[in-house]
């Protein structure tokens, strides 16, 4: 494996190190240049660390050829959302507000896990602002764009982990996930995306969006390299006091075996999950075939209706509203101008509910993990489409809102109840975009999430898929996957700009 | 009249939390708030709820560290 051709995976890349087939300096470089020749249109980094990151390379290199060996994260190019301190560079939260001091010279401690990791930093990367709300072109950030089409949104708040992953500009990253922020940029962009059990990694160090809905979790290629990554920063830590006291398992010790899903029972809900207005066409067929799938791998699957959805999906809107407004309050008195547009009308609305509204949201969590629970007690998985539809358009998004877009979303409910639930991708629609295959299981049991993922990964190739990433260029000319990443001639930087300020003008005065 | 009561509602509520939103502002949380008003009502109506403590934790004696400290 050449430089030039970077792995996708990262356990590719990984083994490729350990074979002397590839230094992590010629890696780190190729994800560098990649992202020199792609990220003037994706948007995906707020701020790079090359020097640091090639240095970190060359240690990485130097343990390996010592001997030294720290896991399989040890020279892998990796971004981290903007929203969790490192101590290499500012954290901005893609925010006017956030006080630059914040986090100045720290660490989060999942960024203290990854480096003691080996892990090398590449830089900061594109969010929502404080993970909610959309890009606003008002503001001095860079603004996001799906791989697969520039001309679509790829899904937040972690977008720049999600556009980043897909178009290869390191082999994984860092998201975080209150309503569905490391899964919709997951789905939208191609590639996998891990939420792990609240509780399961501490937050400390990075910036709350809802305190009790918060989860840091993995974006990367394959179910199995999610599963990596976790496993180098999950764990307590008593600098957050929401960290849930359990050892930590080996996330890919579950691997080693054949691929069988024998013996597992898959409950699958399309009651609550399709059939909406706004449906892609291909999503029921694509999703029947992932399914389909499962089973041939040897789960049992049934049908089944998630316990108080709709109920559960209005109780994590209020709370995290809330919990946000409490944040952010005194601030939005002094500075409402300096806030993105979105994150004004998102976070504002948390001033419309009562102490009364958010404890009774609390109640109703409550109430729905019992019945999960029960449901739990008859499934080992529960399967649905991470979303009915594919990344929208900017276009799109104006028309119909993000919270019209998000009622063809189902990742929210998970967030409320605190379940892991992992996302792969399962296809495409007419247009080339992908959609995806998202599994939920019982807290903390994120292990059966990365073999059942992975055993789905190895008898599909969508998460090996490669976005073409010319701007609304068509998908059926050519094979998908039959481009190396990043190959496309790029857009003049004159013309991008132009349709950055056209489209997201329109949706900011939506 | 509802929409009256809405309206006055979120105008106090609003302007209880320091809020001032521009007009066109103004008009899109009203329309989020009457877009969440059905999901608010929903959650006490929920039989099973009645009974049921909020999941919300409070520990007298918290075992804190202040991250970089």
């Amino acid at each position: 494996m050449s430089a030039s051709e970077l792995a996708l995976t990262l356990t590719d890349a990984a083994a490729a190190l350990r074979a002397g087939e590839l230094t992590s300096t010629e890696l780190v470089g190729a994800a560098l240049a990649r992202a020199d020749a792609l990220d003037e249109q994706l948007g995906v980094y707020v701020t790079r660390f090359d020097d640091c990151a090639l240095e970190r390379a060359e240690q990485a290199d130097a343990d390996f050829a010592a001997g030294v060996d720290r896991g399989p994260l040890q020279g892998i190019p990796i971004g981290v959302k903007d929203i969790l301190a490192v101590s290499e560079g500012p954290t901005t939260a893609n925010s006017l507000i956030l006080d630059p001091a914040w986090g100045e010279g720290r660490d989060a401690i999942v960024v203290e896990r990854l480096k003691a990791a080996g892990a090398v930093i590449t830089g900061k990367l594109t969010t929502m602002e404080f993970a909610i709300g959309l890009p606003d072109p008002e503001k001095p950030f860079p603004f996001p764009r799906n791989p697969w089409n520039t001309d679509t949104w790829p899904g937040g708040s972690s977008s720049g982990t999600g556009a980043g992953v897909a178009a290869g500009l390191f082999l994984a990253g860092i998201g975080t996930d209150t309503g569905g922020s490391i899964r919709i940029p997951a789905a939208f962009c191609g590639v996998s995306g891990l939420m792990p059990t609240f509780g399961r990694v501490p937050n400390a160090g990075c910036a709350p969006l809802g305190y009790s809905l918060d989860h840091i979790g993995p974006l990367a290629r394959s179910a199995r390299d999610c599963g990596a990554m976790l496993g180098a920063f999950a764990g307590p830590d008593p600098r957050d006091p929401y960290a849930v006291d359990l050892p930590v398992p080996d996330f890919l010790a579950g691997l080693a075996g054949d691929g069988s899903l024998a013996g597992l029972r898959i409950g699958v809900d399309r009651a609550n999950t399709l059939g909406g207005e706004h449906d892609d066409p291909a999503t029921a067929a694509v999703f029947d075939a992932a399914v389909a799938q499962l089973s041939a791998l040897g789960a049992t699957v049934v049908e089944l209706t998630i316990p108080h959805y709709a109920e559960v999906v209005a109780a994590l809107m209020i709370t995290m509203v809330s919990e946000a407004f409490a944040y952010h309050r005194e601030d939005m008195r002094e500075r409402w101008g300096d806030y993105c547009a979105a994150t004004r009308s998102f976070v504002g609305a948390g001033a419309l509910f009562s102490g009364a509204d958010y404890v009774q949201a609390q109640r109703v969590r409550r109430v729905a993990q019992r019945a999960l629970a029960e449901t739990f007690a008859d499934v080992d998985l529960i399967a649905t489409p991470t979303a009915a539809q594919v990344s929208p358009s900017y276009d799109e998004l104006k028309d119909r809102g993000t919270r019209g877009v998000m009622q063809s979303i189902h990742t929210s409910y998970w967030d409320a109840v605190g379940n892991p639930a992992l996302v792969v991708p399962m296809g495409f629609n007419a247009g080339g975009l992908p959609l995806s295959l998202q599994l939920a299981a019982r807290p903390f049991e994120e292990a059966l999430l990365v073999r059942a993922g992975d055993a789905y990964q190895r008898t599909t190739d969508w998460h090996l898929r490669i976005p073409p990433l010319g701007l609304a260029e068509p998908l059926g000319a050519e094979p998908l996957g039959a481009e190396p990443l990043g190959l496309r001639p790029r857009v003049p930087s004159e013309e991008l700009a132009q349709r950055a300020r056209s489209s997201s003008a329109a949706i900011a005065s939506a | 009249m509802a929409l009256t009561n809405e309206t006055a509602a979120v105008d106090a509520m609003l302007d209880a939390a320091g809020l001032s939103p521009a007009p066109a502002e103004r008009e899109q949380l009203l329309q989020m708030y009457a877009l969440f008003k059905p999901g608010v009502e929903a959650l006490y109506a929920l039989p099973e709820a009645r009974y049921e403590a909020p999941a919300l934790v409070f520990q007298a004696e918290p075992k804190l560290t202040a991250w970089g400290a």
